[in-house]
Protein backbone atom coordinates (compact mmCIF):
# COMPACT_ATOMS: atom_id res chain seq x y z
CA UNK A 1 0.00 0.00 0.00
CA UNK A 2 1.45 3.37 -1.05
CA UNK A 3 0.93 5.56 2.02
CA UNK A 4 2.62 8.65 0.53
CA UNK A 5 0.31 8.49 -2.53
CA UNK A 6 -2.79 8.27 -0.30
CA UNK A 7 -1.57 11.21 1.81
CA UNK A 8 -0.98 13.24 -1.35
CA UNK A 9 -4.54 12.41 -2.56
CA UNK A 10 -5.98 13.45 0.82
CA UNK A 11 -4.05 16.71 0.76
CA UNK A 12 -5.31 17.42 -2.79
CA UNK A 13 -8.88 16.69 -1.66
CA UNK A 14 -8.53 18.96 1.39
CA UNK A 15 -7.08 21.69 -0.76
CA UNK A 16 -9.95 21.41 -3.24
CA UNK A 17 -12.50 21.40 -0.41
CA UNK A 18 -10.85 24.47 1.13
CA UNK A 19 -11.12 26.29 -2.20
CA UNK A 20 -14.76 25.24 -2.55
CA UNK A 21 -15.66 26.41 0.96
CA UNK A 22 -13.95 29.78 0.41
CA UNK A 23 -15.78 30.19 -2.92
CA UNK A 24 -19.10 29.26 -1.27
CA UNK A 25 -18.60 32.10 1.22
CA UNK A 26 -17.93 34.55 -1.63
CA UNK A 27 -21.22 33.50 -3.27
CA UNK A 28 -23.03 33.74 0.07
CA UNK A 29 -21.64 37.26 0.52
CA UNK A 30 -23.12 38.36 -2.80
CA UNK A 31 -26.57 37.08 -1.79
CA UNK A 32 -26.73 39.24 1.35
CA UNK A 33 -29.24 42.09 1.15
CA UNK A 34 -28.19 44.15 4.15
CA UNK A 35 -24.98 45.46 5.58
CA UNK A 36 -24.46 43.60 8.89
CA UNK A 37 -24.84 40.03 7.53
CA UNK A 38 -22.76 41.07 4.50
CA UNK A 39 -19.90 42.19 6.74
CA UNK A 40 -20.08 39.04 8.91
CA UNK A 41 -19.93 36.78 5.87
CA UNK A 42 -17.17 39.01 4.49
CA UNK A 43 -15.10 38.47 7.65
CA UNK A 44 -15.58 34.67 7.52
CA UNK A 45 -14.62 34.69 3.82
CA UNK A 46 -11.47 36.66 4.62
CA UNK A 47 -10.44 34.18 7.35
CA UNK A 48 -11.11 31.11 5.15
CA UNK A 49 -9.20 32.64 2.25
CA UNK A 50 -6.23 33.55 4.46
CA UNK A 51 -5.99 29.94 5.74
CA UNK A 52 -6.47 28.52 2.24
CA UNK A 53 -3.94 30.86 0.62
CA UNK A 54 -1.38 30.31 3.42
CA UNK A 55 -1.59 26.55 2.87
CA UNK A 56 -0.86 27.14 -0.81
CA UNK A 57 1.79 29.80 -0.11
CA UNK A 58 -0.21 32.21 -2.27
CA UNK A 59 1.00 35.39 -0.57
CA UNK A 60 -0.70 38.05 -2.78
CA UNK A 61 -4.12 36.53 -1.85
CA UNK A 62 -3.06 36.44 1.82
CA UNK A 63 -2.07 40.13 1.61
CA UNK A 64 -5.37 41.08 -0.09
CA UNK A 65 -7.49 39.42 2.60
CA UNK A 66 -5.28 40.74 5.40
CA UNK A 67 -6.23 44.22 4.13
CA UNK A 68 -9.93 43.39 3.68
CA UNK A 69 -10.34 41.72 7.10
CA UNK A 70 -9.75 44.82 9.31
CA UNK A 71 -11.82 46.90 6.87
CA UNK A 72 -14.78 44.54 7.25
CA UNK A 73 -14.32 44.43 11.05
CA UNK A 74 -14.24 48.26 11.21
CA UNK A 75 -17.39 48.68 9.08
CA UNK A 76 -19.25 45.98 11.04
CA UNK A 77 -18.35 47.64 14.32
CA UNK A 78 -19.48 51.04 12.95
CA UNK A 79 -22.90 49.62 12.06
CA UNK A 80 -23.30 47.80 15.39
CA UNK A 81 -22.36 50.92 17.35
CA UNK A 82 -24.84 52.96 15.27
CA UNK A 83 -27.69 50.54 16.01
CA UNK A 84 -26.79 50.42 19.72
CA UNK A 85 -26.72 54.24 19.95
CA UNK A 86 -30.05 54.66 18.15
CA UNK A 87 -31.62 52.04 20.48
CA UNK A 88 -30.25 53.89 23.51
CA UNK A 89 -31.63 57.21 22.19
CA UNK A 90 -35.10 55.71 21.74
CA UNK A 91 -35.21 54.48 25.33
CA UNK A 92 -33.28 57.47 26.71
CA UNK A 93 -33.15 61.20 26.01
CA UNK A 94 -34.21 61.03 22.33
CA UNK A 95 -30.98 62.76 21.29
CA UNK A 96 -29.56 62.32 17.81
CA UNK A 97 -25.89 62.62 18.77
CA UNK A 98 -25.23 59.22 17.21
CA UNK A 99 -25.41 60.91 13.80
CA UNK A 100 -22.28 62.95 14.53
CA UNK A 101 -19.76 60.50 12.96
CA UNK A 102 -21.64 60.81 9.66
CA UNK A 103 -21.77 64.61 9.65
CA UNK A 104 -19.60 67.32 8.14
CA UNK A 105 -18.65 70.62 9.77
CA UNK A 106 -19.94 73.97 8.60
CA UNK A 107 -18.96 77.34 10.09
CA UNK A 108 -21.68 80.01 10.16
CA UNK A 109 -21.36 83.78 10.33
CA UNK A 110 -23.83 86.19 11.93
CA UNK A 111 -26.84 86.74 9.65
CA UNK A 112 -26.15 83.64 7.58
CA UNK A 113 -29.29 81.70 6.80
CA UNK A 114 -28.95 77.93 6.84
CA UNK A 115 -32.27 77.40 5.14
CA UNK A 116 -35.40 79.33 4.20
CA UNK A 117 -39.05 78.52 4.80
CA UNK A 118 -40.58 76.55 1.88
CA UNK A 119 -37.13 75.71 0.52
CA UNK A 120 -36.61 72.10 -0.53
CA UNK A 121 -35.07 70.28 2.46
CA UNK A 122 -31.99 68.19 1.75
CA UNK A 123 -30.09 68.02 5.04
CA UNK A 124 -30.39 68.19 8.80
CA UNK A 125 -28.15 70.09 11.21
CA UNK A 126 -26.68 69.57 14.67
CA UNK A 127 -25.78 72.77 16.51
CA UNK A 128 -22.32 72.56 18.07
CA UNK A 129 -21.75 76.19 19.06
CA UNK A 130 -23.14 79.69 18.46
CA UNK A 131 -26.74 80.88 18.51
CA UNK A 132 -29.38 80.03 15.91
CA UNK A 133 -32.93 81.31 15.68
CA UNK A 134 -36.02 80.07 13.84
CA UNK A 135 -37.13 83.35 12.26
CA UNK A 136 -40.89 82.79 11.92
CA UNK A 137 -41.48 81.46 15.44
CA UNK A 138 -38.66 83.44 17.07
CA UNK A 139 -37.47 80.29 18.89
CA UNK A 140 -33.76 80.17 19.69
CA UNK A 141 -32.26 76.71 19.41
CA UNK A 142 -29.87 75.52 22.12
CA UNK A 143 -26.44 74.00 21.52
CA UNK A 144 -26.88 70.28 20.93
CA UNK A 145 -30.20 70.66 19.14
CA UNK A 146 -30.92 68.78 15.94
CA UNK A 147 -32.89 70.73 13.40
CA UNK A 148 -34.42 69.64 10.12
CA UNK A 149 -35.01 65.95 10.85
CA UNK A 150 -38.75 66.11 10.06
CA UNK A 151 -38.13 67.53 6.59
CA UNK A 152 -36.87 64.12 5.54
CA UNK A 153 -40.13 62.42 6.43
CA UNK A 154 -42.57 65.16 5.40
CA UNK A 155 -44.37 64.38 2.11
CA UNK A 156 -43.39 67.60 0.33
CA UNK A 157 -39.82 67.83 1.71
CA UNK A 158 -40.29 71.54 2.42
CA UNK A 159 -38.79 73.58 5.24
CA UNK A 160 -41.44 74.89 7.59
CA UNK A 161 -39.29 77.68 9.11
CA UNK A 162 -36.21 79.78 8.34
CA UNK A 163 -33.06 79.16 10.39
CA UNK A 164 -30.73 82.11 10.90
CA UNK A 165 -27.40 82.33 12.67
CA UNK A 166 -27.51 85.13 15.28
CA UNK A 167 -24.08 84.45 16.82
CA UNK A 168 -21.11 83.00 14.96
CA UNK A 169 -20.96 79.24 15.43
CA UNK A 170 -20.44 75.76 14.14
CA UNK A 171 -22.98 73.23 12.92
CA UNK A 172 -22.66 69.67 11.71
CA UNK A 173 -24.73 68.69 8.73
CA UNK A 174 -25.78 65.39 7.22
CA UNK A 175 -27.70 64.97 4.00
CA UNK A 176 -30.97 63.06 3.94
CA UNK A 177 -29.41 60.89 1.26
CA UNK A 178 -26.79 59.71 3.77
CA UNK A 179 -29.44 58.91 6.38
CA UNK A 180 -31.49 57.12 3.70
CA UNK A 181 -28.44 55.04 2.81
CA UNK A 182 -27.96 54.05 6.47
CA UNK A 183 -31.68 53.27 6.64
CA UNK A 184 -31.65 51.01 3.60
CA UNK A 185 -28.36 49.29 4.44
CA UNK A 186 -29.49 48.52 7.94
CA UNK A 187 -33.19 47.77 8.56
CA UNK A 188 -32.67 47.57 12.33
CA UNK A 189 -31.32 51.12 12.28
CA UNK A 190 -34.28 52.16 10.11
CA UNK A 191 -36.78 50.72 12.56
CA UNK A 192 -35.26 52.47 15.56
CA UNK A 193 -34.77 55.69 13.59
CA UNK A 194 -38.51 55.76 12.82
CA UNK A 195 -39.33 55.13 16.47
CA UNK A 196 -36.97 57.92 17.51
CA UNK A 197 -38.37 60.51 15.08
CA UNK A 198 -41.94 59.56 16.04
CA UNK A 199 -41.05 59.89 19.73
CA UNK A 200 -39.60 63.37 19.08
CA UNK A 201 -42.76 64.29 17.18
CA UNK A 202 -44.96 63.10 20.07
CA UNK A 203 -42.75 65.06 22.46
CA UNK A 204 -43.37 68.23 20.38
CA UNK A 205 -47.12 67.53 20.28
CA UNK A 206 -47.11 67.11 24.07
CA UNK A 207 -45.24 70.40 24.51
CA UNK A 208 -47.70 72.21 22.22
CA UNK A 209 -50.67 70.73 24.09
CA UNK A 210 -49.20 71.97 27.35
CA UNK A 211 -48.70 75.45 25.84
CA UNK A 212 -52.28 75.53 24.52
CA UNK A 213 -53.55 74.40 27.91
CA UNK A 214 -51.48 77.10 29.63
CA UNK A 215 -52.84 79.78 27.26
CA UNK A 216 -56.45 78.67 27.68
CA UNK A 217 -56.08 78.32 31.44
CA UNK A 218 -57.20 74.67 31.41
CA UNK A 219 -55.06 71.81 32.71
CA UNK A 220 -53.54 69.71 29.95
CA UNK A 221 -55.15 66.24 29.59
CA UNK B 1 -31.35 56.45 -27.66
CA UNK B 2 -33.07 54.44 -24.96
CA UNK B 3 -30.78 53.05 -22.27
CA UNK B 4 -31.26 49.49 -20.89
CA UNK B 5 -33.38 49.46 -17.73
CA UNK B 6 -30.46 48.95 -15.28
CA UNK B 7 -28.63 51.96 -16.63
CA UNK B 8 -31.82 54.01 -16.53
CA UNK B 9 -32.32 53.04 -12.88
CA UNK B 10 -28.71 54.01 -12.08
CA UNK B 11 -29.18 57.33 -13.90
CA UNK B 12 -32.37 57.96 -11.97
CA UNK B 13 -30.63 57.10 -8.69
CA UNK B 14 -27.70 59.44 -9.19
CA UNK B 15 -29.01 62.10 -11.60
CA UNK B 16 -32.70 62.19 -10.70
CA UNK B 17 -33.72 61.14 -14.20
CA UNK B 18 -37.38 60.73 -13.24
CA UNK B 19 -37.90 64.47 -12.94
CA UNK B 20 -35.65 65.41 -15.86
CA UNK B 21 -38.57 64.94 -18.21
CA UNK B 22 -40.50 67.89 -19.50
CA UNK B 23 -43.84 66.20 -18.73
CA UNK B 24 -43.12 66.39 -14.98
CA UNK B 25 -42.88 70.20 -15.16
CA UNK B 26 -45.83 70.38 -17.56
CA UNK B 27 -48.01 68.32 -15.19
CA UNK B 28 -47.08 70.57 -12.28
CA UNK B 29 -47.98 73.60 -14.43
CA UNK B 30 -51.38 72.07 -15.29
CA UNK B 31 -52.04 71.66 -11.55
CA UNK B 32 -51.02 75.24 -10.81
CA UNK B 33 -52.62 77.16 -13.69
CA UNK B 34 -56.27 76.99 -12.40
CA UNK B 35 -55.16 78.95 -9.34
CA UNK B 36 -53.43 81.70 -11.33
CA UNK B 37 -54.97 84.82 -12.90
CA UNK B 38 -54.99 84.46 -16.75
CA UNK B 39 -52.22 87.01 -17.36
CA UNK B 40 -50.02 85.39 -14.68
CA UNK B 41 -50.68 81.95 -16.18
CA UNK B 42 -49.31 83.25 -19.51
CA UNK B 43 -46.20 84.60 -17.78
CA UNK B 44 -45.69 81.26 -16.04
CA UNK B 45 -46.12 79.29 -19.28
CA UNK B 46 -43.53 81.44 -21.06
CA UNK B 47 -41.19 81.23 -18.07
CA UNK B 48 -41.39 77.44 -17.95
CA UNK B 49 -40.52 77.20 -21.65
CA UNK B 50 -37.56 79.58 -21.32
CA UNK B 51 -36.25 77.91 -18.13
CA UNK B 52 -36.35 74.51 -19.82
CA UNK B 53 -34.32 75.92 -22.70
CA UNK B 54 -31.96 77.71 -20.30
CA UNK B 55 -31.38 74.75 -17.98
CA UNK B 56 -33.67 71.70 -17.79
CA UNK B 57 -37.20 70.63 -16.71
CA UNK B 58 -35.99 70.30 -13.10
CA UNK B 59 -35.17 73.99 -13.08
CA UNK B 60 -38.62 74.83 -14.47
CA UNK B 61 -40.11 72.61 -11.77
CA UNK B 62 -38.22 74.58 -9.12
CA UNK B 63 -39.70 77.80 -10.58
CA UNK B 64 -43.22 76.31 -10.49
CA UNK B 65 -42.78 75.14 -6.91
CA UNK B 66 -41.67 78.64 -5.95
CA UNK B 67 -44.72 80.18 -7.64
CA UNK B 68 -46.79 77.48 -5.90
CA UNK B 69 -45.82 78.94 -2.52
CA UNK B 70 -48.10 81.88 -3.27
CA UNK B 71 -50.86 80.16 -5.25
CA UNK B 72 -52.65 76.87 -4.97
CA UNK B 73 -55.47 75.10 -3.19
CA UNK B 74 -56.48 76.90 0.01
CA UNK B 75 -54.18 79.88 -0.60
CA UNK B 76 -55.34 83.48 -0.84
CA UNK B 77 -54.79 84.85 -4.37
CA UNK B 78 -51.95 87.41 -4.35
CA UNK B 79 -52.25 90.66 -6.28
CA UNK B 80 -48.48 90.74 -6.80
CA UNK B 81 -48.18 87.25 -8.28
CA UNK B 82 -47.76 88.43 -11.88
CA UNK B 83 -44.99 90.85 -10.89
CA UNK B 84 -43.32 88.17 -8.82
CA UNK B 85 -43.55 85.46 -11.52
CA UNK B 86 -41.97 87.64 -14.23
CA UNK B 87 -39.21 88.93 -11.98
CA UNK B 88 -38.42 85.47 -10.67
CA UNK B 89 -38.06 84.24 -14.24
CA UNK B 90 -35.62 87.08 -14.97
CA UNK B 91 -33.59 86.28 -11.85
CA UNK B 92 -33.50 82.56 -12.53
CA UNK B 93 -32.27 83.26 -16.08
CA UNK B 94 -29.11 84.90 -14.73
CA UNK B 95 -26.29 85.80 -17.10
CA UNK B 96 -23.26 83.53 -17.10
CA UNK B 97 -20.89 82.53 -19.95
CA UNK B 98 -23.02 79.48 -20.80
CA UNK B 99 -26.21 81.54 -21.08
CA UNK B 100 -24.56 84.14 -23.34
CA UNK B 101 -23.21 81.36 -25.58
CA UNK B 102 -26.66 79.71 -25.61
CA UNK B 103 -28.23 83.01 -26.66
CA UNK B 104 -25.65 83.46 -29.46
CA UNK B 105 -26.39 79.97 -30.81
CA UNK B 106 -30.15 80.51 -30.52
CA UNK B 107 -29.88 83.79 -32.47
CA UNK B 108 -27.89 82.03 -35.18
CA UNK B 109 -30.52 79.29 -35.30
CA UNK B 110 -33.21 81.93 -35.81
CA UNK B 111 -31.17 83.30 -38.72
CA UNK B 112 -30.70 86.77 -37.26
CA UNK B 113 -27.12 86.52 -36.01
CA UNK B 114 -24.98 89.56 -36.72
CA UNK B 115 -21.99 90.55 -34.60
CA UNK B 116 -20.69 88.05 -32.01
CA UNK B 117 -22.51 88.23 -28.70
CA UNK B 118 -20.33 89.31 -25.81
CA UNK B 119 -20.57 90.06 -22.14
CA UNK B 120 -18.29 91.34 -19.44
CA UNK B 121 -17.60 89.09 -16.45
CA UNK B 122 -15.36 89.34 -13.43
CA UNK B 123 -12.77 86.62 -12.87
CA UNK B 124 -14.73 85.60 -9.77
CA UNK B 125 -17.71 84.86 -12.06
CA UNK B 126 -15.55 82.46 -14.05
CA UNK B 127 -14.40 80.76 -10.82
CA UNK B 128 -18.09 80.55 -9.92
CA UNK B 129 -18.57 78.07 -12.77
CA UNK B 130 -16.67 75.49 -10.69
CA UNK B 131 -18.22 73.25 -8.01
CA UNK B 132 -18.51 75.06 -4.64
CA UNK B 133 -15.45 73.54 -2.94
CA UNK B 134 -13.13 74.11 -5.90
CA UNK B 135 -14.60 77.57 -6.51
CA UNK B 136 -14.06 78.62 -2.88
CA UNK B 137 -10.39 77.70 -3.10
CA UNK B 138 -10.01 79.50 -6.44
CA UNK B 139 -11.77 82.57 -5.02
CA UNK B 140 -9.46 82.63 -2.01
CA UNK B 141 -6.42 82.57 -4.30
CA UNK B 142 -7.94 85.30 -6.51
CA UNK B 143 -8.76 87.44 -3.49
CA UNK B 144 -5.16 87.04 -2.27
CA UNK B 145 -3.85 88.11 -5.69
CA UNK B 146 -6.50 90.85 -5.89
CA UNK B 147 -7.78 89.49 -9.18
CA UNK B 148 -11.40 88.75 -8.19
CA UNK B 149 -12.84 91.91 -9.73
CA UNK B 150 -10.64 91.88 -12.86
CA UNK B 151 -13.01 92.29 -15.83
CA UNK B 152 -12.92 89.82 -18.73
CA UNK B 153 -14.94 90.31 -21.90
CA UNK B 154 -16.02 87.05 -23.49
CA UNK B 155 -17.25 87.02 -27.08
CA UNK B 156 -19.29 84.21 -28.58
CA UNK B 157 -19.38 84.17 -32.38
CA UNK B 158 -21.96 81.83 -33.87
CA UNK B 159 -20.54 81.72 -37.43
CA UNK B 160 -19.33 78.37 -38.72
CA UNK B 161 -15.73 77.42 -37.94
CA UNK B 162 -13.60 76.89 -34.87
CA UNK B 163 -14.96 80.03 -33.20
CA UNK B 164 -18.39 78.45 -33.25
CA UNK B 165 -16.88 75.39 -31.51
CA UNK B 166 -15.79 77.68 -28.66
CA UNK B 167 -19.35 79.02 -28.39
CA UNK B 168 -20.82 75.52 -28.52
CA UNK B 169 -18.32 74.28 -25.94
CA UNK B 170 -19.20 77.14 -23.56
CA UNK B 171 -22.93 76.53 -24.07
CA UNK B 172 -22.35 72.93 -22.92
CA UNK B 173 -21.46 74.30 -19.49
CA UNK B 174 -25.19 74.57 -18.88
CA UNK B 175 -25.13 70.87 -18.02
CA UNK B 176 -22.80 71.52 -15.07
CA UNK B 177 -24.38 74.86 -14.14
CA UNK B 178 -26.62 73.39 -11.43
CA UNK B 179 -23.60 72.03 -9.55
CA UNK B 180 -21.64 75.29 -9.63
CA UNK B 181 -20.92 77.81 -6.90
CA UNK B 182 -22.77 80.48 -8.92
CA UNK B 183 -25.95 78.36 -9.02
CA UNK B 184 -25.80 77.94 -5.25
CA UNK B 185 -25.35 81.70 -4.75
CA UNK B 186 -28.17 82.56 -7.15
CA UNK B 187 -30.45 80.01 -5.50
CA UNK B 188 -29.74 81.51 -2.07
CA UNK B 189 -30.41 84.99 -3.50
CA UNK B 190 -33.83 84.04 -4.91
CA UNK B 191 -34.75 82.20 -1.68
CA UNK B 192 -33.81 85.27 0.37
CA UNK B 193 -35.87 87.51 -1.90
CA UNK B 194 -38.91 85.20 -1.56
CA UNK B 195 -38.36 84.93 2.19
CA UNK B 196 -38.31 88.73 2.58
CA UNK B 197 -41.45 89.03 0.41
CA UNK B 198 -43.15 86.55 2.72
CA UNK B 199 -42.07 88.46 5.83
CA UNK B 200 -43.02 91.88 4.45
CA UNK B 201 -46.39 90.44 3.47
CA UNK B 202 -46.96 89.56 7.13
CA UNK B 203 -45.55 92.74 8.69
CA UNK B 204 -46.53 95.50 6.22
CA UNK B 205 -48.72 94.14 3.40
CA UNK B 206 -48.83 97.43 1.42
CA UNK B 207 -45.01 97.27 1.06
CA UNK B 208 -44.96 93.82 -0.50
CA UNK B 209 -45.05 95.09 -4.10
CA UNK B 210 -42.05 97.31 -3.30
CA UNK B 211 -40.21 94.28 -1.97
CA UNK B 212 -41.06 92.35 -5.15
CA UNK B 213 -39.74 95.27 -7.22
CA UNK B 214 -36.38 95.27 -5.42
CA UNK B 215 -35.41 92.47 -7.84
CA UNK B 216 -35.38 95.05 -10.64
CA UNK B 217 -32.20 96.66 -9.35
CA UNK B 218 -30.17 93.50 -10.00
CA UNK B 219 -29.32 92.99 -13.66
CA UNK B 220 -26.52 92.44 -16.15
CA UNK B 221 -23.21 90.75 -15.51
CA UNK B 222 -19.72 91.49 -14.26
CA UNK B 223 -18.95 94.48 -12.04
CA UNK B 224 -22.40 96.07 -12.54
CA UNK B 225 -24.08 92.89 -11.41
CA UNK B 226 -21.90 92.63 -8.30
CA UNK B 227 -22.63 96.23 -7.37
CA UNK B 228 -26.38 95.69 -7.89
CA UNK B 229 -26.31 92.61 -5.71
CA UNK B 230 -24.38 94.44 -2.98
CA UNK B 231 -26.96 97.28 -3.14
CA UNK B 232 -29.82 94.80 -2.90
CA UNK B 233 -28.25 93.23 0.19
CA UNK B 234 -27.79 96.69 1.71
CA UNK B 235 -31.51 97.44 1.19
CA UNK B 236 -32.52 94.17 2.82
CA UNK B 237 -30.00 94.25 5.67
CA UNK B 238 -30.36 97.95 6.56
CA UNK B 239 -34.02 98.58 5.82
CA UNK B 240 -36.33 95.62 5.20
CA UNK B 241 -34.97 93.10 7.72
CA UNK B 242 -34.72 95.55 10.65
CA UNK B 243 -38.32 96.65 9.98
CA UNK B 244 -39.51 93.01 9.88
CA UNK B 245 -37.51 92.17 13.02
CA UNK B 246 -38.93 95.27 14.74
CA UNK B 247 -35.48 96.57 15.70
CA UNK B 248 -36.01 100.06 14.18
CA UNK B 249 -38.79 102.55 14.84
CA UNK B 250 -41.84 101.61 12.76
CA UNK B 251 -41.74 103.33 9.36
CA UNK B 252 -43.85 103.23 6.23
CA UNK B 253 -41.86 100.56 4.44
CA UNK B 254 -43.70 101.01 1.14
CA UNK B 255 -42.76 104.70 0.97
CA UNK B 256 -39.22 104.01 2.16
CA UNK B 257 -38.75 101.32 -0.48
CA UNK B 258 -39.95 103.68 -3.23
CA UNK B 259 -37.34 106.26 -2.20
CA UNK B 260 -34.56 103.71 -1.85
CA UNK B 261 -35.32 101.93 -5.14
CA UNK B 262 -35.27 105.29 -6.91
CA UNK B 263 -31.85 105.99 -5.40
CA UNK B 264 -30.57 102.50 -6.25
CA UNK B 265 -31.58 102.84 -9.91
CA UNK B 266 -28.46 104.99 -10.52
CA UNK B 267 -26.20 102.17 -9.29
CA UNK B 268 -24.57 104.10 -6.42
CA UNK B 269 -21.76 102.62 -4.32
CA UNK B 270 -23.23 100.33 -1.61
CA UNK B 271 -21.71 102.52 1.12
CA UNK B 272 -23.52 105.57 -0.29
CA UNK B 273 -26.81 103.71 -0.43
CA UNK B 274 -26.28 102.59 3.15
CA UNK B 275 -25.81 106.20 4.28
CA UNK B 276 -28.94 107.16 2.34
CA UNK B 277 -31.00 104.43 4.05
CA UNK B 278 -29.64 105.26 7.53
CA UNK B 279 -30.55 108.91 7.00
CA UNK B 280 -34.01 107.92 5.77
CA UNK B 281 -34.66 105.84 8.90
CA UNK B 282 -33.28 108.54 11.22
CA UNK B 283 -35.43 111.29 9.60
CA UNK B 284 -38.67 109.35 9.97
CA UNK B 285 -41.06 110.83 12.57
CA UNK B 286 -41.98 108.46 15.39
Amino acid sequence: MDISGAASDMSGLASGAGGLIASAFVVAGYTMRTMIPLRIVGIITNVVFIIYALSHRNYPIVALHMILLPLNVYRLREMLVLVRNVKRSVSGNLSMNWLKPFMTERRCEVGEVLFYKHELAKEMFYIVSGRFRLVESGIELPVGAIVGEFGMLSPDNERTQTLECVEKGLVLSVTYQKVEELYVQNPEFGFYFLRLVSARLFQNVGRLEAQVAALSGKPSP
Amino acid sequence: MKLPVDFRLLKERYLGAASRKSWVAEERMTELVPYLPPETADIVRRAVASLMAYQDPDYALLYLNRVGRFAGPGKEPCAFLGDLASRMETRMLYADPASVAQAALAEDGDGNASAPRGASFCLCDLAGLLPPNAADTALQVMAYLRLSQRAVVLKFPAHAGWKRRWTEGTALLRHTRNHSRRARTENAWVERWLHMIDRVRTVQPPAVIGMVQTADIVSGSGADYHRDLANWNVIVDRLVKPVCDGVVTPIDLAAALRVVLHAAADRPEPAMLQVHIDRLIADRPL
